[in-house]
């Protein structure tokens, strides 16, 4: 190259960024493509993002940067002489009730004592929590802090996988992070956004969600949880430097949705695998036939939250719409869950699969056979025994066995020591489970001034067994509005009891670290 | 006019760098954005 070519180079880049340029101003001039702040494209998971930012109105007030579909923002106002209480977590904190947690607070005390904020966002795990968390502290000066989080670690971690592939992996980094800031990049996102449609996942592409997990092995499967336990901690402790009370909470999971991830370890005998794989078949086939549909092997014939509100999707129309007082033989809770509507309202709005899942669930609560003799579901029994002598440690298989179980009718807590072990062995939960509850637990116990709401174990109290299932739960983590309310009612009564002359006004702060 | 024609065929890279880059860009920029739209908010969103 001549220098007479690089000059002519250097022109034709200049006129290759002349009209670029023209593109963004012409953009500008329709109106097109406007570039939005940073925490449009980090969706919760960067540090140096402000997910709370100062709101116009009323003046003085916060409001939250979630960017959730279908969730209006939260808008936090200046602090008034009320104290403070905030929520955090994933999609059940987004549900608790935060009004009617303030009013049971005023009823217990005579007046309005407590304001209260849910800054829960459905899909965060502690990663996300601990970031919203860390900038609520900064900048909201709250005196309480509930933290109700530990089921969506895999969820997040997933997530984590996706925008890795789709955004900062490899070549793209660079480039995306320069077109991110130009009128044309947004103006092409915001066309293909439209409505929104274009970036939900119905539940028939979630089979490939959890794909991402299918070769996890339990050891790291607890990294996972060491990094929850070390979020958890963390947000506890910058909570209590800052003078705020803490109250950290177990969280309910249902124990009667089949575990999401089972492999073996990494240096198994593939021959003992094969036989383990047989016995199990041998014995799945002598099982009722309607058992399958508690033993999905698919994402998309789990039961779902969104599958008990079919009014803005294409679903299943069941062929007869039965109403929850149509099922009967659901176990009876007792204590403060004996007044809660056990199931969800609605049943004009459930897609068929709920109530496919239902009459499944009540056929093996009551031991219905089936199509199968007793002889045959004994002996299925005892091959998942055999399977489960040459590894012990098969999630799936410890379900099916505690399945299984009830229906000969073995001890009920025979079968819900087989559930909890299922759910602790789970590879890639995305419930909750003893073993996160273990953690909050000790968390708790090792933080000075942090309150422990055990509210699973409030549950388990309340139902045979410590069984808490379908009764309580929409799906494998989410609970019904009733389980909601009945959490938000414990919440309530964790600050009450621990900070209850708060309300009447004394010094906010005083108090904090000491638990009172 | 003439003038312009000549030094454009005298000067092929002042309009053969346009003339590939531009479209290049712009297909990368469409290409990243259409997958951005395609990435979903949240894997799991629940509203009940």
């Amino acid at each position: 190259m001549t220098p007479k070519h690089w000059i002519d180079l250097l022109i034709g880049l200049a006129i290759t960024g002349l009209i670029l340029v023209g593109i963004e101003v012409s953009l500008g001039a329709a109106g097109l493509g406007e570039v939005p702040d940073a925490t449009n494209w980090s969706r919760g998971f960067d540090p140096s993002a402000r997910y709370l930012v100062p709101h116009a109105e009323p003046p003085g007030s916060w409001q939250t940067r979630f960017k959730h579909k279908t969730r209006p923002e939260v808008t936090v106002p200046p602090k008034g002489e009320l104290p403070r209480i905030l929520t955090f977590g994933g999609s059940n904190t987004a549900g608790f009730d935060t009004g009617y947690m303030e009013q049971v607070l005023a009823k217990e005390l005579g007046s309005k004592g407590f304001e209260a904020f849910n800054l829960g966002r459905p899909g965060y795990g502690s990663e996300r929590v601990k970031l919203i968390f860390l900038q609520a502290l900064e900048v909201l000066d709250p005196d309480v802090v509930i933290l109700y989080t530990g089921h969506n670690e895999f969820v997040e971690r997933g997530f984590e996988m996706d925008l890795e592939a789709a955004s900062a992996g490899g070549w793209a980094t660079v480039p995306l992070r320069v077109a991110r800031d130009t009128r044309l990049f947004n103006a092409i996102v915001q066309r293909y956004s439209q409505g929104g449609e274009s970036r939900q996942k119905e539940p028939e592409a979630w089979d490939n969600e959890y794909q991402k997990f299918a070769d996890i092995t339990y050891d790291q499967t607890q990294e996972y949880f060491r990094a929850y336990k070390q979020n958890v901690r963390s947000m506890c402790e910058a909570a209590l430097e800052r003078g705020v009370r803490v109250v950290l909470c177990t969280i309910v999971y249902n124990r009667m949705s089949v575990p999401f991830s089972s492999t073996f370890p990494d240096d198994f005998d593939p021959a003992v695998v094969e036989e383990f794989e047989g016995l199990r078949r041998t014995a799945l086939a002598r099982l009722p036939e309607y058992l399958d549909v508690l033993l999905p092997t698919k994402e998309k014939h789990r039961l779902h939250a969104m599958d008990f509100s079919v009014r803005d999707r294409e679903r299943e129309k069941p062929a007869e719409v039965l109403q929850r007082n149509d099922y009967e033989g659901w176990r009876k809770a007792k204590g403060f869950l004996k007044k809660r509507d056990p199931m969800l309202q609605n049943a004009s709005r459930w897609d068929a699969k709920v109530h496919r899942y239902y009459d499944a669930v009540l056929r093996h609560q009551r031991r219905d056979l089936g199509d199968q003799s007793r002889d045959r579901v004994l002996r299925a029994e005892k091959q998942l025994e055999q399977a489960l002598t040459l590894y012990p440690e098969h999630p799936r298989a410890l379900f099916e066995l505690a399945l299984t179980k009830h229906l000969v009718g073995r001890s009920g807590k025979s079968v819900a020591a087989l559930l909890e072990r299922a759910a602790d062995l789970d590879r890639a939960p995305r419930k909750g489970s003893n073993m996160v509850n273990e953690i909050v637990r000790k968390v708790a116990s090792q933080t000075e001034g942090v309150v422990l709401a055990d509210i699973d174990r409030a549950f388990q109290e309340c139902l045979p067994n410590g069984v808490v299932g379908w009764e309580w739960m929409a799906d494998h983590c989410h609970l019904n509005r009733g389980g909601r309310d009945a959490i938000t009612e414990l919440m309530a009564a964790a600050v009450l009891e621990n900070w209850r002359d708060l309300a009447a006004g004394g010094d906010l702060k005083e108090g904090a670290s000491q638990g009172e | 006019m003439n003038a312009l024609k000549e030094f454009l065929r005298s000067h092929p890279l002042v309009w053969l760098v346009p003339m590939i880059a531009v479209p290049i860009i712009v297909g990368l920029v469409f290409y990243l954005a259409r997958r951005e739209s395609l990435t979903p908010d949240n894997p799991f969103i629940y509203d009940i």
